[in-house]
């Protein structure tokens, strides 16, 4: 394992990685969990992202502080996870056309939320990727534009917009709820 | 449930989420289950192998500027700069957590071996000497990188399955580009150095190739169906290609490009079939046993570099030396014997000697590539200095280029075999022919032999218009000879001696009367020869050896030196500059010998 001049290991891992991992592991996770909307996968991205950057310890910078390099490398595992599994669904979802697997897959389907976390989780799936990540970073955890901009890779304008239409389509989903 | 309520419940509710745990971060750390690179001393050692690779390909530039004869050289010392700076990537890449990186390291070095393995096997000349180097350093460096580095992950590399068969295209694509655009170099060197035009045409689609092939690593890399079928469509173009002798690669050249193509073709069947309906299998088709096979077939491949330079002297000797049958004009390749040969020409078995050595190693010609063509003119060599012995025109060929069915054969010619060497070149052009016509075909190697006759037609038609300058010496060397069977060629062969009566006259000044007869034939030669750019200019045919005094003092003396203006007569010679003496030609006749 590559170790990091000057600095003590504890239980394997650098000092540094453990000090990130005291200060971010749980904002790394809940950031996860709720672009993801999946608690177990958030967990593994962000046990990955860990892994990742204690690989990349030295390159790990000073300016911009080491939490955002760190959420990056999470978001990008994220977002690589999600383009695996839109293959992956393709896939199936060719694979059900020829009815391959037709019979494993019968009686699945979408069940009516009970839960909160479901019926949120249902809410966000009406919307894309994209718009769900904005809509994390800046509705609920309150990012400024400029970070959820740089930590997504695209700009300020777009950010905003996809926030707002988020927002649009999630409170949409509510009032008629509501209404119901 | 309010919008605003339910996010703030829900924003409470995720930011329980428990966090990964440090102990089983760093196990997973510690054991690789993140798939890890090389280790530093591993990386250091594989560094030293590539290191002994690139030597090698320093070793090819240092060969080709120092041992090689200068018509021999083609280019190589360009196109070594290619896989050297490929193998510094390779080295500097060795540890980068990059898939795409990683692929490359490999690509590289295997480029880097089956260039080393060709120059090593069928390398001719001292080139074969580098070979083992190169196919030593970067096949060990190979097995010594195994499959590490290549589980990493890639954003834009993440196949649901059939991944070592994707890695493997790649890593074959890459390497063929590098290949490919090695070879482009090769032949963008050669039209650098000889000014062939054959071979830039021969370079573009070379060139075009490697380009194609690496514009289908990138797409496989980022899993674009286009990409696959395009490395579909190259791979085919380029085996047609690369055999039919259009690249105008060598054998070896082509057929490891063939065979890396057929590979290629081959491994995305199983990806191809699942496209057109076939079920997904669980475990591909290349797994332990397809390891095992590689690692196999990258022994043999070190051991063939390494070996090679051996086996060229031993009876299966693979370099491209040997003889053209006369009768058949079937080229035989081994070691010449002395008598006549027993070939197999076009399935026509013609019977073996009774005596003499019969030939090592017998195969048809089906290609005409550069080996083959200077082979076969190298053969022709023996056989137009004979013809052209009644001529007095000794020659040597010293280099021949082929491309395009545009032949170029460089030769000195030894004029009247007086020791007045030029260096001329004889363009062969034959486009309605087939290679293999060409080889076999004798109108094909007769034109060298007219070639030949007309450029010396062509200097004996053109006038004496020589003018000696300053720093130019003039050498005249004066020799008989009465041969009966050029009657009637004295004058275009020797035009100093056009005028019977210059002829006695000259003769008779010298001494010469009690040997010349009527109807004799005296060559007389005059040369002038520039020491700063060391070459002979035209003979020059008369002005300066009408003086019957020079002439019997040059004579007398041997060969005399004097600075003169043409038509000018010069009784006493002038010093002799430093060091012309020793540039002089040895086919200059002593005084002594003269009659």
């Amino acid at each position: 394992m590559p170790r990091v001049d000057g600095e003590d290991d504890t239980e394997g891992v650098p000092r540094r990685i453990s000090e990130l991992y005291q200060a971010h592991a749980r904002a790394v996770a809940v950031r996860l969990r709720r672009m993801s909307g999946d608690a177990e996968l958030a967990r593994d991205l962000a046990q990955d992202a860990f892994v990742v950057a204690m690989r990349r310890i030295d390159e790990a910078p000073d300016d911009p502080p080491p939490a955002a390099w760190l959420h990056a490398i999470a978001y990008n595992l994220l977002r690589d996870h999600r383009r695996s599994s839109q293959r992956r669904r393709a896939l199936l979802a060719r694979l059900l056309r020829r009815g391959t697997k037709q019979a494993a897959l019968v009686g699945e389907g979408p069940s009516t939320p009970s839960s909160l976390g479901e019926r949120i989780d249902q809410a966000l799936g009406r919307l894309d990727d994209d718009q769900r990540d904005a809509f994390v970073l800046r509705m609920v955890e309150g990012l400024s534009l400029q970070e959820a901009a740089t930590l997504l890779g695209t700009t300020v304008q777009t950010v905003s917009h996809r926030a707002k239409r988020a927002e649009q389509i999630v409170r949409g989903y509510f009032e008629e709820e509501h209404g119901a | 449930m309010s919008y605003e309520r339910a996010m703030e419940e829900w924003t409470h509710e995720t930011a329980s989420t428990a966090a990964p745990s440090l102990t089983r971060i760093g196990a997973l750390h510690r054991t690789g289950a993140n798939p890890s690179v090389v280790s530093p001393s591993r990386a250091l050692a594989i560094r030293v192998l590539l290191g002994l690779a690139i030597l090698g390909f320093v070793g090819v530039a240092v060969l080709e500027q120092f041992v090689v004869a200068s018509s021999q050289r083609s280019g190589r010392t360009l196109a070594v700069s290619f896989p050297i700076a490929a193998l510094l990537l390779a080295m500097g890449w060795l540890r980068r957590h990059d898939l795409a990186k990683q692929m490359m390291v490999r690509a590289l070095s295997w480029s880097a071996l089956v260039i080393g393995t060709i120059i090593s096997v069928f390398g001719s000349h001292a080139y074969s000497l580098a070979g083992p180097p190169i196919a030593l350093g970067s096949g060990l460096a190979l097995l010594l990188l195994g499959n590490r580095g290549l589980g990493i992950t890639s954003r834009s590399f993440q196949p649901i399955a059939y991944r070592n068969h994707l890695l493997l295209a790649l890593v074959l694509a890459t390497a063929d580009a590098g290949t490919l655009l090695f070879a482009a170099a090769m032949q963008l060197g050669i039209f650098l150095q000889h000014g062939t035009l054959g071979y830039l045409l021969l370079a573009l689609p070379t060139f075009a190739c490697g380009l194609l092939m690496a514009i289908a690593v990138v797409g496989i890399h980022r899993l674009r169906t286009w990409a696959l079928v395009l490395n579909l469509v190259a791979n085919l173009g380029i085996a047609y290609l690369a055999m039919s002798g259009y690249l105008g690669l060598t054998i070896p050249v082509a057929t490891a490009l063939a065979t890396t193509a057929t590979i290629q073709l081959l491994l995305p069947v199983p990806i191809l079939a699942v496209a057109l309906g076939d079920p997904l299998r669980d475990r591909s088709p290349l797994g332990r046993a397809g390891g095992h096979v590689l690692r196999l077939g990258l022994v043999l491949m070190i051991g063939a570099g390494v070996l090679g330079p051996l086996l060229a002297q031993g009876p299966y000797s693979t370099q491209r030396s040997g003889w053209v049958e006369r009768v058949h004009r079937t080229w035989v390749r081994g070691v010449a014997p002395g008598g006549p040969v027993t070939v197999t020409h076009r399935g026509i078995e013609v019977p073996p000697p009774s005596t003499s050595e019969s030939p090592r190693v017998r195969y048809h010609i089906d290609d005409l590539d550069q080996a083959d063509a200077q082979a076969v003119l190298g053969a022709l060599e023996r056989e137009t200095t004979d013809l052209l012995a009644a001529g007095r025109h000794p020659l040597q060929i010293e280099d021949v280029h082929c491309a395009q069915r545009i032949c170029e054969v460089w030769l000195t010619v030894d004029w009247w075999g007086q020791g007045l060497r030029t260096r001329e070149k004889v363009t062969i052009e034959r486009r309605d022919r087939t290679n293999t016509e060409l080889a076999t075909d004798r109108t094909f190697l007769r034109e060298t032999i007219d070639g030949i006759h007309g450029l010396a037609d062509e200097r004996l038609s053109e006038p004496c218009r020589g003018e000696l300058a300053e720093g130019h010496e003039l050498g005249v060397h004066c020799s008989w000879e009465c041969d009966h069977d050029c009657e009637g060629d004295c004058g275009r062969l020797s035009p100093s001696t056009r005028s019977d009566d210059g002829l006695r006259s000259l003769a008779g000044g010298c001494g010469l009367a009690p040997q010349l007869r009527d109807g004799g034939c005296c060559h007389l030669v005059a040369w002038r020869w520039d020491p700063d750019v060391e070459s002979f200019g035209r003979a020059c045919k008369d002005g300066h050896t009408t003086s019957c005094d020079v002439l019997e003092e040059l004579c007398a003396g041997g060969t005399v030196e004097a600075c003169a203006s043409e038509g000018e007569d010069r009784s006493s010679p002038e010093p002799e500059p430093p060091g012309a003496s020793a540039a002089r030609p040895a086919a200059v006749a002593p005084a002594a010998e003269l009659p």
